[in-house]
C-alpha cells in the first residue's frame, strides 16, 4: 500500500498516548492498592524486568501495546488513506439538479392544498429523465443526478423531462449558465419555480381538426421525415 | 379527473401540445384512458421516441414546453400518426398546438 506522505507529529501524538495512557490506570490502581500485590519479573527485548505493584501493571500492559505498534501504525496510515479518498470521491460526486414543483388550481390564482400534493405527487407514478429522480419529503421538491455538472455551468443544457400518469408530460429544461449553483454541495438549483396549471374543463377549446385519425390513416412503419402539409391549428385556453 | 398542465414562468419559446385518444364502438366514440402516446421524433438516422405521455380519464395527453421547430409524428397502440410529420409551433405562452383526434 502506498501511503500518502503523512504528518509525523500526529504518529508520534498517537505513540504517545498509547504508551502514556496505561500510567492513568496504574496510578489508580497504585492509590487503591499501594501494596505491592502485582508483580512482573522477566526479560523483555533483553532487558530484565523485576518490578512490583503499580510499575508491574504499566509494564505489563506497555508490552502488551509494544507488540502490536507496527499494526497500529497501520491502521492509522490507512485511515489517513481512506480519509484522502474520500475527500476525493466528494469533490468529484455527481451534480444534483434540483427544482421545485408547483401545482395550482384551475384559475391559477393559488397553489393546491399542501395535503394534496403526497396524493397527486407519487414516486411510482412519476418517470423522470435522465437518471433516477428523488423526491423531497415536502413532496415539492424534485432532484435528479447527473454526472458531468461541469457541463452545465459551461452553458451546455441539458433537458429532462417529468411524466405524471394520467396528466401532462413536461419538459424541464436546465438554462444555461443557472444562477443558483452550489459548489460545496455540487447543487443546481433551477429557477423559477416550476408551476402546473389544473384544468378542471379540459381542452374547452380543443380543436379537433377536420377529421378523426382511424387506425387506417396510421402506419406500422413511420413515414419518412418530411415536413407534412397538414399542420395541427392551434388554439389557445 | 383533474388533468394538470405545465407552465414555465419566463420560459419563451416553449409549445404545449394536446389531443385525444378516442375509442369507437358502433360509432360512437369514448374516451380512452391509460394510453401511453409517444412523441418519436427523427433523430438523423431513425424516429426515436422523444417524449411520451399517458391519457387520462378524459383521454387527453399533453405535452408541455416542448422546443418550437421539432418534427414529430406519434405513436399510439403501434401505429405512427399523422402519414406524415408535424412541426411544434411557436405560439404564445399558455396556448395549446392542438393534435387530431385518434381512434382506436
Amino acid at each position: 500500500m502506498q501511503y500518502d506522505n503523512l504528518d509525523p507529529l500526529y504518529k508520534i501524538l498517537c505513540l504517545a498516548l498509547i504508551f502514556l495512557v496505561p500510567l492513568a490506570p496504574a496510578w489508580g490502581l497504585y492509590k487503591i492498592a499501594p501494596e505491592d500485590k502485582f508483580l512482573a519479573n522477566g526479560t523483555f527485548s533483553g532487558f530484565k524486568i523485576n518490578a512490583t505493584g503499580s510499575a508491574a501493571i504499566y509494564i505489563v500492559l506497555f508490552a502488551a501495546a509494544y507488540w502490536h505498534t507496527d499494526d497500529i501504525l497501520k491502521d492509522i496510515d490507512t485511515v489517513h488513506v481512506l480519509k484522502a479518498q474520500n475527500g476525493r470521491l466528494l469533490a468529484h460526486r455527481p451534480w444534483t439538479i434540483q427544482y421545485k414543483l408547483k401545482l395550482m388550481t384551475a384559475d391559477s390564482s393559488h397553489e393546491i392544498d399542501p395535503l394534496e400534493y403526497d396524493s397527486i405527487v407519487k414516486q411510482n407514478s412519476i418517470v423522470c429523465t435522465p437518471g433516477a429522480l428523488h423526491v423531497g419529503d415536502d413532496a415539492k421538491t424534485f432532484s435528479f443526478y447527473v454526472e458531468d455538472g461541469d457541463a452545465i455551468l459551461k452553458n451546455d443544457p441539458i433537458e429532462s423531462q417529468i411524466v405524471i400518469n394520467g396528466y401532462s408530460t413536461s419538459m424541464v429544461p436546465v438554462p444555461r449558465n443557472p444562477s443558483n449553483v452550489d459548489t460545496t454541495d455540487r447543487v443546481i438549483t433551477i429557477k423559477p419555480i416550476i408551476c402546473m396549471r389544473a384544468i378542471n374543463k379540459p381542452a374547452a377549446n380543443y380543436t379537433k381538426a377536420n377529421r378523426i385519425l382511424t387506425a387506417k390513416d396510421g402506419s406500422i412503419k413511420p413515414p419518412p421525415p418530411v415536413t407534412a402539409h397538414l399542420v395541427a391549428r392551434a388554439d389557445s385556453n | 379527473m383533474v388533468v394538470f398542465a405545465v407552465l414555465i414562468a419566463g420560459n419563451a419559446g416553449a409549445t404545449n401540445l394536446r389531443g385525444q385518444i378516442v375509442h369507437n364502438v358502433n360509432g360512437q366514440y369514448s374516451p380512452l384512458s391509460g394510453t401511453r402516446v409517444d412523441l418519436v421524433t427523427w433523430n438523423g438516422t431513425a424516429w426515436v421516441t422523444y417524449s411520451y405521455a399517458v391519457t387520462g380519464a378524459d383521454g387527453f395527453y399533453y405535452f408541455m414546453n416542448f422546443p418550437p421547430g421539432l418534427k414529430f409524428l406519434l405513436l399510439v397502440a403501434g401505429h405512427y400518426y399523422p402519414p406524415q410529420s408535424i412541426t411544434i409551433l411557436a405560439l404564445p405562452a399558455n396556448s395549446y398546438q392542438d393534435m387530431p383526434v385518434i381512434s382506436l
